[in-house]
């Protein structure tokens, strides 16, 4: 007796489970060999002004004697790409937000110009996410470009007890993609994240990460030149920025993560953003300097903002941090 | 309390109508992309739940909401995802023709929501048209030709 062919509608049918279970995986329900990822946005009071208050800046000079460990320099050259481009340049306030839905849809009670601002201090907002091994052959942890401050993500989904504003500000969804996606994860995987039932959380799923880790950061946001975004994103590593005429440096003040043994760290000057790898046994200071060799495009321009990641000798992101400047 | 009862209200939407529009966006878009603006579309869901749970097709417009979410991944290059066939109806002692994954990555997206929905899930013609906005007759349209399609290049064995 001859099997049965199976015709095109019964394979259609078999096909449910392995698309079921293709969905399930890349839903956001952690499993039983999950790890934690955190972030805990704490939004600050809207204010305006050229220059935010700064804290810790006390001492830091002091510190900066140990600094100077630029081993390797790259520049980006910011291309004009969409908004989850791999370079900070779609944080220029020129881009349009382009939300169609959510403007379109602003809920009533909302002002004509559609904007929904919640600078509550107290608001906070977690996530969780999955973080199991990234594919082998990936090599992208630490690259690519978190940016603070900009426009809306393409995606600004704003929530109640979520903050930020339509459509100008970062969202708790779009500050998790990118806080987690980026120094995290690299730019080869991928990331998706979605307010919970309860209030005040958001859901992570990364997908597939590469830091088998628990990461936790505190999200500052702010409105600064009219936009509200982040300002300041900061995991267990203290640090601080100066500004010393033409020199800036980042301060780790506790020194780095004992795990790290390396720091990579990006900054903005002018439209490009360059790339500085710091080795963590020189010292805990980094003079964020365009590098001997290469050329500065604008040299009048201050350096608008810095994000570091502390990296472990497998490759794996162990902190993360940054701020406007 | 009112809290709990609004969190449990969205909580039972995600359940019900939020799963079935992760299996109408990933059909349509690829499970990647499908479940991204799913939850993309969750999210606002959350922001205006109080508008949403007030409407007569609530799921239908969080589909359009998840769509525009989608297209724009799509524009910027997502690939459509699907999982390989299951290995048993490899093995079933014929040579199947084709790669189903494949087949369904070449489809036009509303011909392959139409085949997804229909032939894997089971909802009708009616059910599909009512969460995407599509007359019944233009789906049942898409579905034949989407079926004509996957026929021709299953038959072809062909690859992306």
């Amino acid at each position: 007796m001859s099997p049965t062919i199976p015709t095109l509608e019964d394979r259609l049918a078999r096909y449910r489970p392995t698309l079921d279970e293709a969905i399930a995986d890349r839903t956001a329900n952690a499993g039983p060999d999950s790890h934690l990822i955190e972030l805990d946005l704490r939004p600050l009071e809207a204010h305006r002004g050229p220059k935010r208050s700064r804290t810790l800046v006390v001492g830091s000079a002091a510190v900066l004697v140990g600094g100077l460990a630029v081993i390797v320099a790259i520049r980006d050259d910011p291309p004009a790409g969409p908004a989850n481009a791999s370079t900070p340049t779609d944080s220029s306030p020129t881009e349009s937000t382009s939300v169609p839905t959510d403007t379109a849809l602003a809920p009533q009670g909302t002002p004509p110009d559609g904007v929904v601002v919640d600078t509550a201090p107290a608001t906070t907002i977690e996530g969780s996410g999955l973080t199991p091994p990234c594919p082998a052959g990936t090599d992208t942890i630490g690259t690519g470009t978190l940016y603070l401050g900009g426009p809306a993500s393409e995606q600004n989904l704003a929530a109640p007890g979520f903050v930020f504003s339509l459509p100008t500000g970062l969202t708790a969804v779009d500050v998790a993609m990118r806080a987690i996606a980026l120094p995290v994860i690299g730019q080869e995987c991928s990331i998706s994240a979605a307010p919970s039932p309860d209030a005040g959380f958001v859901i992570v799923t990364v997908d597939p990460p590469a830091t088998p880790t628990s990461l936790r950061f505190t999200v500052a946001v702010a409105e600064r030149d009219g936009t509200t975004g982040v300002t300041s994103i900061t995991g267990s590593t203290r640090f601080e920025t100066n500004r010393t005429g033409d020199q800036t440096t980042l301060t780790f003040i506790d020194g780095v993560p004992a795990k790290a043994t390396r720091i990579q760290v990006r900054f903005k000057k002018g439209d490009d953003v360059w790339e500085l790898t710091a080795d963590t046994t020189l010292g805990t200071a980094i003079t964020l300097a365009v590098p001997s060799g290469e050329t500065d495009r604008f040299p009048d321009q201050p350096i608008d903002w810095v994000l570091f990641t502390a990296i472990d000798g497998n490759e794996h992101v162990v902190d993360a941090g940054g701020e406007m400047i | 309390m009112e809290q709990d009862v609004t969190g449990r209200a969205f909580d039972a939407f995600v359940r019900s109508d939020g799963q079935r529009l992760r299996r109408v966006m990933s059909s349509q878009y690829g499970v990647d992309v499908g479940c991204e603006s799913t939850d993309a579309a969750l999210a606002w869901a959350w922001e205006h739940w109080d508008r949403l749970r007030a409407m007569n097709n609530p799921a239908g417009y969080l589909y359009r909401v998840a769509q525009t979410h989608a297209r724009r991944a799509v524009g910027r290059g997502r690939p459509v995802t699907f999982p390989p066939e299951p290995v048993s109806s490899a093995e079933s002692g014929w040579s199947i023709d084709g790669d189903l994954a494949d087949a369904l990555r070449l489809l036009p997206d509303h011909q392959r929501l139409a085949v997804l929905m229909v032939h894997v899930y089971g909802w009708t013609p009616i059910e599909v048209g009512r969460i995407t906005g599509t007359p019944a007759v233009t789906v049942r349209s898409h579905l034949r030709r989407g079926l004509r399609h996957l026929r021709n290049s299953l038959s072809k064995g062909i690859t992306p």
